[in-house]
């Protein structure tokens, strides 16, 4: 059986070449893979680079670049294809919750929509329709209220914490096989993030998904990630369990991340708007 | 400021009302020649005296303020949905697109469009009755008035474009003309809104200007534009002040408009 | 005191005398100041102020008048004319004036490098036209064809110095150009050499200085006459006329009919892109007649031009008193006579709306300049009057130049109003209208032969006039054009518009007429006080 993930990129912005040089990691299923780095190192970069995505920031990944998938390459596959994939096989949760949610269509009509990208509703009568009863399912999930009140919700009556659920509950509407989450918990203050964090860690057990965790934030990586890889300067600089790598880093990046821990656990030098 | 806004609503209301039942109002037909008593002051009669072939001046403002107000807001639903077109999604899909629609309307924006109006009504088949060509004026300028508004459109639609929630819906597999529609679009609605708003008054008084060169609303149709063309003679006004009340209709309209608008926004 | 107070009042009259300055608008920029070149009204106001030409139209009679020129004499069936010149002129710089300077001013203006209006009028054929002196004081003209009338061409034929240094600057008329300031205006000084005299022995003109102001909106100089900035106001339009008459009815006149026209005509040309049917309609005399017969002319006058205007009869104005055709008058306004001659065609009424005898409803639009108020106003009337007859008319402003493009290019229309302007009362000024070969036959122009009868006894007669000498001869011809004109109707006329000018009261001795210059045909003369 394939891996479920294994990426070699390169990627050059044009106003930026060399974000990414051939960073290389692999990750297993149902496993979730912590990957590190300071702010601007390519880790956003790396995530659109997996979904197909990179060309909403105007670039393209480099020649010989590979995504393999479950054993299938995404580099070049057609943009249907990846259409097909995105939201059901791979799906994605963004750093900040009320940014990524449309400030101007209802809770139910995002799940709806959600829903459609990848299934047709038969409609039963007497019944729930099928994107209804998934979206409470999801709901529940996460631990949100699962009624139409909260459907019919505007993210702006949301709090920070409930919409990063909602994102959340989302993103795991089709119970994808990989969750890219970038950054997901910056945006929270620390009991939130505590949640969110015991969230992932619970459908990674229940529904056995694999999640690849971005983070600038090591300490959340130590709490959630099974391996964690190392992202500096465009490359992937250090890959192992998290105690090998808190315990005995072996490149001098990693040796400073880790020593620059104490002394500011929590303190965020990047907030993206 | 509240009771300016009840006010100037009520006002409209008045208007509209008695415009666009202008045939409970009027008191005669706004072709009809009373060829005996032309040119006549205001009296029982006609209120606002008749004009020069002896047709009631008032009854011809009703009219006329019918077709203005009814056929301006039409050309702004013209040119809106052209400029939420041709706008939002070259602006939304970027690129070429982006680029050859904002060099068209660069080019609609520069273009002499009096002439280009001129110009497109006298290709217009002959024998177009009076309501049609009126039809077609106010169709052509809503569909000549569609770029200043695209520009804008444009412009929100990239920061749509590059905004967190439609990369999180395309993440979640959404895609080409329904992500459009129903994530974008709908986040264009107050731009859309208050452009329809603002391009009301513009109509009307563009209107007004092609009637001013006698190019508006064909004999006997009267509308605003066509009524303010009796202003040109400044000397007279002086003398006939009654003239001034398709001027006076359409200020009173038109910062009604204003003052009516930002609430209308928030709607 | 009593004394010194009446000296000082003596001098300010004096003063106001002198300083009288007669002023008026031109509405444009003149294009020349060159008198052959002249092709439009501005630069047309500057010559007849400046030139000196040696057969001058009394404007009031319509009789020509010695100018330069003391006698003159047609020979050789219209080929030639001699004139006999004053002696003793000199141009306003002290130039002598002889024969020599009457051939200089031929030579510019025949030159073929020239382009003149003026030029053209005399070149009545193949081969040259010359200008030979015979003495000092005779000169001789000869064309290649005879030229009927070709006397009152000389009106616009100002005469050039052959050796002033000052080149056309060197005029012979009542005033000199003494400033001009692009966009603003041009004044004028009296020509102290100017040759006439009044019966006293006085010389003219009285006038010491002339201004023009170049200024193109109507509204602003009707109200700067209000305000007595200039005295004189030449085409007054109904409204403006009417405004000013509340205000100082003494200063506004209504000459009386001119010689314009409105005419209001179908399209008949064969190939044009209307229905088949519709054209049918528009050759057919009876159609026309009808509509003829449907338009009420009187409401016209009175709506339209608030009483200035007389229904119209046909092409030449009774203000042309020569060559108007006094048997014709105006088509009655009768409905009963319409119906009859539509009947004659087959159109039947069906409820409200008239058919032709296949069963097409009768509807046609008339273009109209668009911004024209009159017209406009001319046309809804007419929409009205037809619409009693079931006719539909639908009016189509059109602006000016694809107006003209549509009756002159594309004939895409159906039917047109427009002004026809006469300057000339001589059948010639015609020419253009009635041949039907010519562009300006403007309801089936061009045609390589005539397609009509009555277009062909057209022809013959407008050729016939041409060349003969004996105005009355000529107008036995012009007459019958005019009646066939009348009994065709090509062309409908609507009415005859009035002069209607302006003359601030203390002007005197204006004797506006119906011909152009309205107001100061007779400038030489006029006299003004102080305001
Ligand atoms: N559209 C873009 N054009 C050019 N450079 C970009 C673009 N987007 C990001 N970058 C640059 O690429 C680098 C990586 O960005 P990103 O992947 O967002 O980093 P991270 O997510 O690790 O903070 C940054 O230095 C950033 O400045
Ligand atoms: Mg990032």
């Amino acid at each position: 059986m394939p891996n479920l993930l294994s990426v070699a990129v390169s990627v050059d912005y044009p106003e930026k070449p060399g974000v990414l040089k051939n960073a290389r990691f692999e990750m297993e299923h149902g496993e979730i893979l912590g990957l590190a780095g300071t702010s601007g190192c390519g880790k956003s970069t790396l995530a659109l680079t997996i979904l197909g995505l990179l060309d909403f920031k105007g670039a393209k990944p480099s020649a010989g670049s590979s995504v393999k998938f479950d054993g299938r390459e995404l580099i070049g596959e057609t943009e249907s294809n990846m259409r097909a994939l995105r939201g059901k096989d791979i799906s994605l949760v963004l750093q900040s919750p009320l940014a990524s949610l449309n400030p101007v269509l209802r809770i139910g009509t995002q799940f709806r929509e959600a829903w459609h990208a990848h299934a047709r509703d038969q409609k039963i009568t007497g019944e729930l329709s099928n994107w209804k009863r998934e979206t409470f399912a999801a709901l529940e999930a996460v631990s949100l209220p699962h009624d139409d009140a909260f459907l019919k919700r505007y993210p702006s009556q949301l709090s920070v914490g409930q919409a990063q659920r909602v994102l959340i509950a989302m993103a795991i509407l089709h119970k994808p096989k990989l969750l890219i989450a970038d950054e997901p918990t910056s945006a929270l203050d620390i009991i939130t993030q505590a949640e969110v964090l015991q969230l992932f860690r619970r459908l990674n057990q229940t529904m056995k998904m694999g999640i690849l965790y971005i983070t600038h934030d090591l300490l959340s990586l130590n709490a959630l990630c099974h391996r964690a890889a190392i992202l500096d300067a465009g490359e992937v600089v250090e890959l192992g369990t998290v105690e090998q790598i808190f315990t005995s880093p072996q490149h001098p990046y990693t040796k400073r991340l880790i020593d620059s821990l104490p002394t500011a656990p929590n303190c965020h030098p990047e907030r993206r708007a | 400021m509240r009771y300016a806004r009840a006010a100037a609503l009520a006002v409209l209301l008045f208007i509209c009302v008695s415009c666009l039942f202008a045939e409970l109002f009027a008191p005669a037909g706004y072709a009809t020649q009373y060829r005996d008593s032309p040119d006549l002051a205001p009296s029982h009669r006609f209120i606002l005296g008749t004009d020069e072939l002896g047709r009631d001046r008032f009854s011809r403002l009703l009219y006329g303020g019918r077709v203005s107000l009814i056929l301006a807001p039409t050309a702004s639903v013209i040119s809106v949905l052209l400029a939420a077109l041709i706008g939002g999604v070259s602006g939304y899909v970027g690129g070429w697109l982006e680029k050859s629609a904002m060099t068209l309307t660069d080019l609609f924006l520069s273009l002499p469009w009096l002439f280009l109006l001129i110009a497109v009504r006298a290709v217009m088949p002959l024998n177009t009755s009076a309501e049609v060509s009126m039809l077609i004026t106010f169709s052509i300028l809503g569909i000549l008035g569609w770029a200043a508004t695209a520009r804008v459109l444009a412009s929100a639609a990239r920061d749509l474009r590059r905004s967190d929630f439609v990369l999180q819906a395309e993440a979640a597999g959404m895609r080409g003309w329904r992500l459009f529609v129903i994530q974008v679009l709908p986040n264009m609605k107050p731009i859309l809104l208050a452009q329809f708003w603002v391009s009301i008054p513009i109509f009307i008084i563009a209107e007004a200007n092609l009637g001013l060169l006698g190019l508006g609303v064909n004999e006997p149709m009267p509308s605003l534009g066509g009524l303010l063309r009796e202003l040109e003679n400044f000397s007279a006004l002086s003398v006939e002040p009654w003239r001034f009340a398709p001027l006076i209709l359409l200020v009173v309209v038109v910062s009604a408009f204003q003052i009516v608008l930002p609430e209308k926004e928030n709607a | 005191m009593k004394r010194t107070s009446f000296i000082l009042l003596f001098i300010l009259a004096l003063q106001a005398l002198a300083s009288a300055e007669l002023r008026f608008v031109i509405h444009g920029e003149p294009r020349t100041f060159t008198p052959y070149l002249v092709g439009d009204e501005n630069s047309e106001t500057v010559r007849y102020l400046t030139g000196g030409v040696l057969i001058r139209m009394n404007r009031q009679t319509q009789q020509l008048e010695p100018g330069l020129a003391t006698s003159w004499k047609v020979a050789k069936m219209g080929t030639a004319i001699t004139f006999t010149l004053r002696s003793g002129l000199k141009f306003s710089d002290g130039t002598p004036f002889t024969a020599d300077d009457v051939v200089y001013t031929f030579q510019q203006m025949m030159a073929p490098t020239v382009h003149s209006s003026i030029a053209d009028a005399f070149r009545s054929g193949p081969g040259q036209v010359i200008a030979k002196a015979g003495s000092p004081t005779s000169v001789t003209i000869t064309f290649p064809a005879p030229i009927s009338g070709v006397e009152r061409i000389f009106d616009q034929v100002a005469i050039m110095s052959a050796k002033s240094p000052l080149k056309e600057k060197a005029v012979l008329g009542p005033f000199v150009v003494a400033e001009y300031k692009p966009g603003d205006h041009i004044t004028f000084n009296a020509n102290p050499n100017y040759w006439k005299k009044d019966e006293k022995g006085n010389k003219l003109p009285y006038l010491q200085t002339v201004r023009l102001d170049i200024q193109s909106n109507r509204d602003i100089e009707l109200l700067r006459f209000q305000k007595g900035e200039i005295q004189l106001i030449n085409g007054l339009d109904t409204e403006n006329f009417d405004r000013l008459q509340k205000i100082m009815p003494q200063a506004v006149k209504d000459v009386g009919p001119s010689l314009d026209a409105e005419e209001f005509w179908f399209n008949e040309v064969q190939r044009s892109p209307i229905p088949a049917y519709k054209i049918t309609w528009f050759r057919s005399v009876n159609f026309r007649r009808a509509v003829a017969h449907g338009i009420n002319r009187d409401d016209i006058a009175r709506l339209v031009f608030g009483g200035h205007a007389q229904a119209a009869a046909g092409s030449v104005s009774p203000a042309n008193k020569f060559w108007f055709n006094a048997k014709l008058k105006p088509y009655a306004y009768d409905l009963k006579t319409s119906m009859n001659f539509l009947k004659k065609d087959g159109f039947h009424r069906d409820g409200n709306s008239l058919k032709d005898k296949d069963g097409h409803a009768v509807e046609f639009s008339i273009i109209v300049p668009a911004g024209n108020k009159a017209r406009e106003r001319e046309a809804a009337l007419i929409q009205q009057d037809l619409a009693q007859l079931g006719m539909k008319v639908n009016i189509v402003p059109l602006d000016f130049p694809s107006l003209i493009e549509r009756i002159t290019q594309s004939f895409n229309y159906e039917g047109c109003i427009l002004g026809l302007q006469n300057f000339d009362p001589d059948p010639n000024d015609q020419m253009n209208v009635w041949l039907s070969s010519s562009e300006n036959h403007q309801w089936d122009p061009s045609q390589k032969t005539p397609a009509t009868f009555w277009e062909a006894e057209m022809d013959k007669l407008m050729r016939q006039q041409a060349t003969t000498q004996d105005n009355n001869k000529r107008k036995v011809a012009y007459d019958r054009v005019q009646q066939i004109v009348w009994d065709q109707a090509p062309f409908i006329y609507l009415v005859n518009k009035d002069a209607l000018v302006a003359i601030a009261p203390n002007v005197h001795d204006a004797n506006p007429a119906v011909l152009r210059p309205q107001t100061y045909w007779n400038i030489d003369r006029m006299t003004m006080t102080g305001r």
